[in-house]
């Protein structure tokens, strides 16, 4: 039998300094009770391991089929960090016509280390993404680019779920919001870039921000 | 050999009280099992540490060149706190004309104090809130919609997410929300300010709501 730990079930009443003897809370189902102490990406970005891919250029957005520039996270090869989206954002900036679409994510994997013409990625001026410990020096191994230019069109990975419907400068519309979260659940590994595409060339302008922490890259892929 | 714990695969039957030899919940995926006790926020907010900065008077989001009266959440030097951005809410009070238009994050280094000689000659600050209401602590940051700043501390951080249609005053639509999580994922050190733009003025104005959370500043990066 493993060792025992002395808890309590319920509510059991403890000062702030007590360090001896306290019991680990119980729920009466057998569950250890817990509850947080911070926001749930406070622990990555207090060290420094958050950052956000932004540009304060608003672009459009291209359909896959073209080579670029197209707007490009990219965690280059031996880079040694495992990116982990956990957010995206779109602010759109203008009323320009635009038709239905649905914007994309696209993958191009391998990505290689440097641009070059002799890589998958051919060209991409880098806008070092921020970290969001603001003023922190901490700089991030993954590049930003919205002059990306590909040997080959980058591959579908999903929709990103979100899609436009015809609109004219004539519409009205309230305030909008285009988050969507990911939370861990997009991962882009050394040697990958991720790109975003529309199936119909965008005619609105968008300020892109792809919210990620930089981790160690574990020496192996999966589990 | 490592150390064993004494577990218990699924749900246990037991009473408000006992305290010895209660095995931890496991899953049969080998998971432990916990229940949450609270919100996520409570913690923080039941120490004091919870704020929200927000101004009583709505006011117009201004244009990036504007250099006077914008929303500015400062955590001035030598504060000793890190703020932990949790969320942004924006409530809208009056359906007026608006321009297609993104409102944006600056940020910049804006020292301890206002003054002429830094990046903020005047800020009129409006103490935020303390989210378990009535308690004494008060933020070391500063928040201001009445303010002057210097266009050279501050450059474009990123985009909010939120963004404004053309807007007409015979416009009918339902109720709507303007709310942004970030959930500790944008973090404010001593000396830094963030201040919300827009590419375009609005004419329509706004309550502006950033919660945040103080916590004791570690230092730069791990």
């Amino acid at each position: 039998m493993g060792f025992k730990l002395d808890g309590f079930v319920g509510i059991n009443p403890l000062v702030d300094g007590g360090r001896e003897d306290n019991l680990l809370r119980f729920g009466r189902d057998g569950s250890l009770i817990v509850h947080e102490s911070h926001g749930k990406f406070y622990e990555a970005c207090v060290r420094g391991q958050g950052f956000v891919a932004t540009s304060g250029t608003p672009l459009q957005f291209l359909v896959a089929a073209l080579a670029g520039p197209h707007q490009c996270l990219w965690n280059p090869s031996g880079s040694g960090v495992m990116v982990e989206i956990v957010k995206v954002q779109l602010t759109k900036t203008i009323d320009t016509p635009d038709a239905p679409s649905a914007f994309q994510w696209r993958i191009t994997q391998p990505a290689g280390a440097e641009p070059g013409t002799a890589g998958p990625i051919t060209a991409g001026t880098n806008i070092p993404p921020v970290n969001l410990l603001l003023g922190s020096g901490r700089v991030s191994k993954a590049r930003y680019s919205q002059d990306t230019a590909y040997a080959a069109a980058p591959t579908y990975l999903m929709g990103m779920g979100i899609s436009q419907d015809t609109w004219t400068a004539a519409s009205t519309y309230p305030p909008m919001t285009y988050n969507i979260d990911y939370d861990g659940m997009f991962l882009v590994p050394p040697n990958s870039a991720v790109s975003i595409t529309a199936t119909v060339l965008t005619g609105g302008l968008y300020f892109l921000n792809i919210f990620f922490i930089e981790s160690a890259y574990p020496s192996t892929m999966g589990a | 050999m490592g150390l064993k714990v004494d577990t218990f695969v699924g749900p246990s039957n037991l009473t408000d009280g006992a305290h010895e030899d209660i095995p931890l919940r496991m899953g049969r995926d080998g998971s432990l099992v916990v229940s949450q006790n609270h919100g996520k926020f409570y913690q923080a907010a039941k120490r004091g540490n919870m704020y929200v900065a927000t101004n009583p008077t709505a006011i117009t989001m201004k244009a990036v060149a504007t250099l006077t009266n914008v929303p500015i959440l400062w955590n001035p030097m030598g504060s000793g706190v890190c703020l932990e951005v949790i969320r942004l809410e924006m409530t809208q009070t009056a359906v007026t004309p608006a321009t297609p238009s993104a409102f944006l994050w600056y940020s910049g280094y804006a020292g301890a104090e206002a003054g002429t000689a830094g990046a903020l000659p005047a800020f009129t600050n409006i103490a935020p809130i303390n989210m378990l209401w009535g308690s004494g602590k008060v933020s070391q940051a500063r928040y201001s919609v009445a303010n002057t700043r210097i266009a050279a501390f501050f450059g474009y951080l990123m985009g909010t997410g939120i963004s404004q249609d053309t807007w007409l005053g015979a416009a009918t639509y339902p109720p709507f929300s303007i709310r942004v999580d970030y959930d500790g994922l944008l973090i404010v050190p001593p000396g830094q300010a963030i201040v919300m733009l827009g590419t375009v003025a609005s004419v329509t104005t706004f309550h502006v709501n950033i919660f945040y959370v103080e916590n004791p500043f570690p230092g730069m990066g791990a």
